[in-house]
């Protein structure tokens, strides 16, 4: 598959609530379509305390930050993981890039724009909460996943971020992807709910991306900081993800 | 658009430190902003306004316009819908998890 020199189809991935597995998500979503032949960029859009490279035992020399702040060329700080996938890495501690300014978001557009063309599919994994990072890069994207869990917190935050999102800044058609279920049945009651309440109060309409079982393999791989697809490749929640990415791509036509 | 002297000013923020408010006043492209954090900028306009109404009626300062309440808005990119998450909101979202 070849780079195309236009703008790719850009993700966010998002949840409102911490701890609901975006990160892994994201990270092993962006693997298992890089095995399918497309390149990806994953950005960390968690600029303030960045974990991607963390999940992916990366080694990290540069960050977003000195993009933003120094100048630096952000082609110099993107790192190849695998073949076809790179990450764009952040800094950890550093809560002022976690506010992103109105000058660090024009600078990061910067940034970003000036890279994102050489890849056929970029994937952000936002912080959590409704920060302004979060908001920024949601608006950035064409395209708004939320990660939710069958809990009460969960289901609270994923809908309060897409009130934000669709009451402030006028997002639509959020892929919903339900994490951490014991059962398909259970995610798509997870879904259907969510959904009723969406088309009820916002008159909008969610699709779903599909589910991510509850998998000890997951566990086991974030330990051992690879992605579950590499580490498992076999288990439940791999065969999960592969579903999920091959969706998107027919989705977009990659 | 109405010019807001000093003594209006001073008598603006005094007041809100009496209510506990942490206010600052902030340089704007045009005259000045008044802010005070964890109150809407829609709300503010309007608090600034009743003060100002107030204080004219003791000749103290000229009251701030119509236009410029109206035209009281967040910064560029931003919002003030409020979306807090309702009562029913969260009862709808919570109905399956209690079968």
């Amino acid at each position: 598959m070849s780079s195309a020199k236009k703008t790719p189809p850009i993700f966010c991935i998002s949840s409102g609530k911490g701890g609901v597995g975006k990160t892994t998500f994201s990270v092993n979503l962006a693997a298992a379509l890089a095995d399918r032949g497309a390149k990806i960029l994953l950005i960390d859009g968690d600029l303030g305390l960045g974990n991607v490279d963390v999940v992916l035992g990366l080694q990290v020399d540069h960050t977003i930050r000195e993009a933003v702040e120094d100048g630096r060329d952000p082609a110099s700080i993107i790192l190849e993981v695998q073949q076809n996938l790179f990450v764009l890495p952040a800094s950890s501690g550093v809560p002022e890039m976690a506010g992103l300014s109105h000058e660090d978001q024009h600078l990061l557009t910067n940034v970003l724009d000036a890279i994102i063309k050489d890849f056929d599919l970029v994937l952000v994994d936002t912080a959590a909460g409704i920060g302004d990072s979060v908001l920024w890069f949601n608006q950035w994207a064409q395209a708004n996943i939320i990660i939710l869990t069958p809990d009460p917190t969960s289901l609270t935050d994923g809908y309060a971020l897409m009130k934000v999102l669709a009451s402030r800044h006028g997002k639509k058609g959020f892929q919903l992807v339900v994490n951490n279920v014991k059962s398909k049945k259970e995610a798509m009651s997870t879904y259907t709910n969510m959904a009723t309440v969406l088309k009820q109060f916002l008159q909008e309409i969610p699709s779903y991306l599909g589910p991510l079982p509850k998998d000890s393999k997951v566990v086991e791989a974030i330990r051992s900081q690879k992605p579950f697809l590499l580490a498992a490749p076999d288990c439940q929640a791999a065969k999960a993800i592969r579903v999920i990415a091959s969706q998107l791509l027919e989705q977009e036509g990659i | 658009m109405a010019i807001l002297t000093s003594k209006f000013l001073e008598s603006v923020l005094n007041g809100a430190k009496e209510h506990g408010i942490k206010a600052h006043i902030l340089p704007a492209s045009k005259g000045l902003l008044l802010f005070a954090e964890g109150i809407a900028a829609s709300e503010q306009c309007s608090l600034l306004k009743n003060k100002a109404a107030e204080l004219h009626d003791e000749q103290t300062a000229p009251p701030v316009s119509d236009d410029q309440t109206e035209n009281c808005q967040a910064p560029a990119g931003q919002s003030t819908i409020d979306c807090q998450v309702t009562v029913e909101e969260r009862a709808q979202l919570f109905k399956f998890l209690n079968g």
